[in-house]
């Protein structure tokens, strides 16, 4: 009786939520994030194997999920699922239908608690990879790469300097921008690990040494790929334009799955007992006899064992394929229309625009962009009067005091990340945070004289797409008065309508 | 007793390593005995389980040899990942056991650049960027480097980037010599020293609370030479009228430094003391003078010298000296091209700028003195090319004096310089345009031509003339202006005529 209401309430629910999910899931396609569709696909196949596996004794016959904990997770489910109706925020929406259906199917199926877990975790994993935070992970990733490839330039005695996660090299003006765009292979080596550990059953803290190593191994190798890419531009002719190093994209990712395998044989021989030959629990080995007794499906598993690897090598394909990163570096650069803004925005009260050629010197395309199309650009801001002047003495224009005002573009995003996510890469320590309205603003220094204040501001230009980020930035050598905080965001104000029409009129894309 | 103290400090080595020996085998027992009941029996299995797996850990690569079955297979597999795992751990451990040794090699970059001169742009900045923030490795006297290479680099650079540069110098050195605590002593006097740069300017409140800060700064100067620092305590007490205390400081200042002299100069004769004035510049010019002897190649002893002659009012020597600095320069092949970058070329200009500053300077009060405009006029033509200075000092003489006045007096004494033989070349250039200012079309034609077929580098001059004219000139020369590039774009340069040659005159 309580099985059939907890499994009519859950289904209920399911169909209750299927806005939420054709919504997360239609941005998920909109956006190209592969490594999600995996984590669906993957999290159906779960629930596929899961139901085969019933006859084939893959339950646990002590703790089936009872009544208690159907509705428990249920429970939990539904509340997920309503935060993220309130929060408008669909990733929780599909996090708590994932529970709910993992509920629905441990209880029509009669699994136990550990399976009902596993597929939860599956289905709802696509929240675990929030795009709000995960520049934060990148970043945290980045800087133990670019910190580790310094460790490998400092032995090769190559010179370099760190700013903030990216390296640069000393003798030519060199920012490893898209080596330094985050960790390349996160998603998939992540998503192929979870699905090895998965599939393997094995238990908690076996999980969470493999996440352990796969991350170190991923980083080991970022690092190691772009202290190659520094080393090799040593000596060099030219500015050192960053090029996709395509094979090694692959044999990274190889080497990494296989430095993961390798780490997992080291912590099977580690624990080995000579007990386990005869009484292994490994689930593939369909000769072998289990602990919980019972013969194998081994068909399936290998179908999805396969299934995985397939996924992960066209997801490594999609995602660190050199022309995937040519193609985004073409967008960022090309798309919006210089021409269009120069011909329609050459000056807002004062101020006289120049678009930065080649973009910003810190600048890059994100690993984790939200959408193909994600560009950055950057417009040089001066006042005419510093213009007029340097024009009577002859010299280039810039202000007395020696700053540098500079308006950029950055997105589109579908979840906005932290304004100063960028700044923050490159070093810059932020303080000083501020609202007024819809705008954010910040102080921030990084060198001992490098000052800045930015102002920030979202919009929703027709040609991205999804929100860009819009930001006005001061640069100088002194801490930038209150003065002039006060001017840059009456100016921000002033341009950003400006702009909006601009992209939309340059990039009907 | 005393024996007996003695036996025991001489068996102690040999009863610490005992005590040693009975506590690790206590800790051992503690481990493995007993039971693990009660919160110190879940501390000791704790710690137990830890040291055991740290023992498996430690005998791996041998105990994983001993494995059956799977677990010697998984043995082997596992080893490229402990191998690489080891390489990893072991240069992260080596990098952080020579990190002083390696951002010493930075350092030494950066001072080595700031010694010998940046070769490239930024370099010495971007050796100093990797250590800069690292609170372990730098400190106030390596920020003090960071900000000098900052300037270093500004002064090699131009544009947008040379004023950042030497703003981010200056800001690092404005942080290292704050105004309300001890600082860095080197700091303070470089603060004092631009806290006196423009002080003649001020008035009143504004002066007094500037020397105040001077004084504060001074008083905390220190870490360069003495005779620096008398110097800066000579100049304050100069602007403070305490004569006689400037007297004794600069006096020390002079010994140690004899380019000092023009200051001291300078000094006496703002407080009208002329005859003290013109001693201590012409010692000073001798003094420099026995430097370079020596020192030929000191190009900084050789500008003091040259300023010391031309404070002195002779300004033939002044050139004398600055020119044969040239002949022992490097930067020599360079002389006659507009090479504003060769540090003896831009010495030299510099020269012929104070001159055309001295002659258009005077011609408020007093007489100008042509010949030595129309000579510093031809010189800095050859030697830098048309610069805005150059016509922004022409402009302001022709606005003070008239433009008739200054263009009939240039035509004067340029013919002069022509009949003299120096640089015809430029000289007939020179004409051209005036007689060309003065409406006379067709003998400023001629002479242009002339100029360009005696040395075709004079046609660029012209061209450079020209661009410059456009930005000032009054809108109805425009259509003149026009007429002047004609004469020069058609003129025809002569092959076989040297610079030096002297042209036909008409």
């Amino acid at each position: 009786m309580d099985r059939g209401v907890l499994t009519v309430v859950a289904l209920i629910a399911l169909g209750l939520n299927g806005r939420g999910l054709a919504s997360h899931l239609h941005r998920v396609i909109q956006a190209g994030r592969w490594n999600d569709l995996g984590v669906v696909i993957l999290g159906v196949a779960g629930v596929g194997i899961a139901a085969s596996m019933r006859l084939g004794g893959w339950r646990d016959q002590k703790r089936v999920v009872d009544a208690v904990w159907g509705y428990g997770l249920l429970l939990l489910a539904c509340a997920l699922t309503a935060l993220g109706y309130w929060m408008q925020d669909w990733r929780l929406v599909w996090m708590g239908s994932g529970w709910m259906l993992a509920t629905v199917v441990g209880e029509l199926f009669g699994l136990g608690v550990g399976a009902v877990v596993r597929m939860g975790l599956l289905l709802g994993f696509v929240p675990l990879l929030p795009w709000g935070i995960e520049w934060r992970v990148h970043e945290v990733g980045q800087r133990l790469a670019s910190w580790f490839a310094g460790v490998l330039l400092d032995m090769a005695r190559v010179f370099y300097y760190w700013r903030g996660n990216v390296i640069g090299l000393v003798d030519k003006d060199v920012l490893g921008s898209e080596q330094g765009a985050g960790l390349r292979w996160f998603g998939p080596v992540i998503l192929t690990v979870i699905s090895y550990g998965f599939l393997r059953r094995y238990r908690l803290v076996r999980m969470i040494y493999l996440m352990v190593v796969g991350v170190f191994w991923l980083v080991v190798i970022q690092g190691g790929m772009i202290a190659y890419y520094f080393w090799a531009q040593v000596g060099k002719q030219g500015g050192g334009s960053e090029e996709s190093l395509g094979w090694f994209d692959g044999l990274g990712v190889a080497s990494v799955l296989f430095l993961v395998w390798s780490s997992d044989q080291f912590y099977s021989a580690f624990t080995y007992r000579e007990a386990e030959d005869v009484q292994g629990d490994d689930p593939l080995n369909a000769g072998g006899r289990s602990q919980r007794g019972g013969v194998r499906k081994s068909g399936s598993l290998w179908g999805l064992v396969i299934g995985t690897v397939l996924y992960g090598l066209i997801g490594c394909w999609i995602w660190v394929a050199p022309g995937r990163f040519s193609t985004l570096a073409d967008l960022g650069g090309e798309a919006g229309g210089s021409s269009s803004f120069e011909s329609s925005t050459q000056q807002v009260g004062e101020w006289m625009f120049k678009e930065v050629e080649g973009g910003s010197f810190e600048g890059f395309v994100p690993v984790f962009a939200q959408v193909d199309s994600f560009k950055q650009r950057e417009w040089e801001l001066t006042r005419v009067g510093d213009i007029q002047r340097a024009q009577s003495a002859g010299d280039v224009p810039v202000s007395e005091d020696a700053y540098s005002v500079r308006f950029r573009l950055d997105g589109a995003w579908v979840d906005k990340p932290w304004a100063a996510w960028l700044w923050r890469w490159y070093g810059w320590r932020i303080f000083e945070e501020g609202r007024e309205g819809e705008l954010q603003y910040w102080s921030m220094s990084r060198t001992i004289a490098e000052e800045g204040f930015v102002v920030s501001g979202w919009s929703r230009p027709a040609g991205l797409g999804a929100s860009g980020q819009y930001s006005l930035e001061v640069r100088g050598v002194r801490p930038i008065s209150k003065e002039m905080q006060r001017e840059m965001i009456a100016l921000y104000e002033m341009i950003q309508g400006s702009f909006d029409g601009v992209i939309e009129k340059g990039d009907p894309k | 007793m005393i024996q007996w103290i003695l036996v025991w400090l001489r068996e102690l080595p040999l009863r610490i390593i005992e005590w040693m020996a009975d506590g690790l085998e206590w800790l051992f027992r503690w481990f493995s005995g007993g039971t693990n009941e009660g919160f110190w029996g879940w501390v000791r299995s704790g710690f137990s389980k830890l040291f055991w797996i740290a023992v498996r850990l430690v005998a791996y690569p041998v105990s994983g040899l001993f494995l059956r079955g799977s677990g010697k297979r998984a043995y082997w597999w596992s080893i490229p990942s402990v191998l690489l795992g080891l390489f990893v751990i072991g240069s992260v451990v080596v990098w952080g056991w020579y990190r002083e040794r390696i951002l010493t090699r930075y350092l030494v970059r950066v001072q080595s650049a700031y010694s010998k001169g940046e070769l490239r742009e930024g370099e010495g900045k971007r050796y100093a960027e990797r250590w800069i923030r690292d609170e372990g490795f730098s400190d106030p006297e390596k920020e003090l480097l960071y900000g000098l290479i900052c300037m270093q680099n500004g002064a090699v650079t131009s544009g947008v980037n040379s004023l950042i540069a030497m703003e981010t110098g200056r800001r690092v050195l404005e942080i290292l010599s704050p105004e309300d605590a001890k600082g860095l002593g080197v700091a303070h006097y470089w603060r004092a020293g631009e806290y006196l740069q423009g002080i003649e300017r001020l008035e009143g409140d504004e002066f007094g609370a500037r020397l105040e800060k001077v004084r504060w700064h001074v008083d905390r100067a220190s870490g360069v030479a003495p005779g620096q620092i008398a110097l800066l305590r000579g100049r304050l007490a100069s602007w403070e009228n305490d004569l006689q205390r400037a007297d004794a400081e600069y006096r020390k200042a002079w010994e140690a430094s004899p380019g000092v002299g023009v200051e001291i100069a300078q000094m006496y004769r703002r407080h009208g003391d002329a005859s003290n004035a013109d001693r201590v510049l012409k010692e000073s010019a001798e003094r420099l003078l026995g430097v370079l002897g020596s020192e030929p190649r000191n190009r900084a002893v050789r500008e003091q010298a040259a300023l010391a002659y031309e404070e002195l009012g002779q300004w033939r020597v002044a050139e004398g000296v600055l020119v044969e600095g040239l002949q022992w320069s490097r930067d020599e092949s360079s002389v006659g091209k507009s090479g504003t970058g060769a540090s003896g070329v831009s010495m030299l200009g510099g020269h012929y700028d104070r001159r055309m500053d001295r002659a258009v300077g005077s011609a408020i009060e007093s007489e100008v003195d042509y010949r030595e405009l129309s000579y510093s006029i031809l010189r800095t033509v050859r030697l830098r090319g048309v610069t805005p200075g150059l016509i922004q000092r022409v402009s302001k003489l022709g606005q003070e004096r008239g433009w008739g006045e200054v263009l009939s007096r240039l035509q004067q004494e340029s013919q002069g310089w022509l009949v003299e033989g120096g640089d015809p070349a430029v000289a007939h250039l020179g004409l051209g345009v005036v007689n060309w200012g003065l409406g006379e079309l067709e003998k400023g034609r001629w002479h242009v031509e002339q100029g360009v077929r005696i040395d075709g580098r004079v046609r660029s001059i012209a061209l450079e003339l020209i661009d410059g004219l456009r930005g000032v000139i009054a809108q109805g020369w425009q259509e003149r202006l026009e007429e002047l590039d004609r004469w020069v774009s058609e003129a025809n340069s002569g092959e076989g005529l040297g610079e030096n040659s002297v042209g036909e005159k008409r």
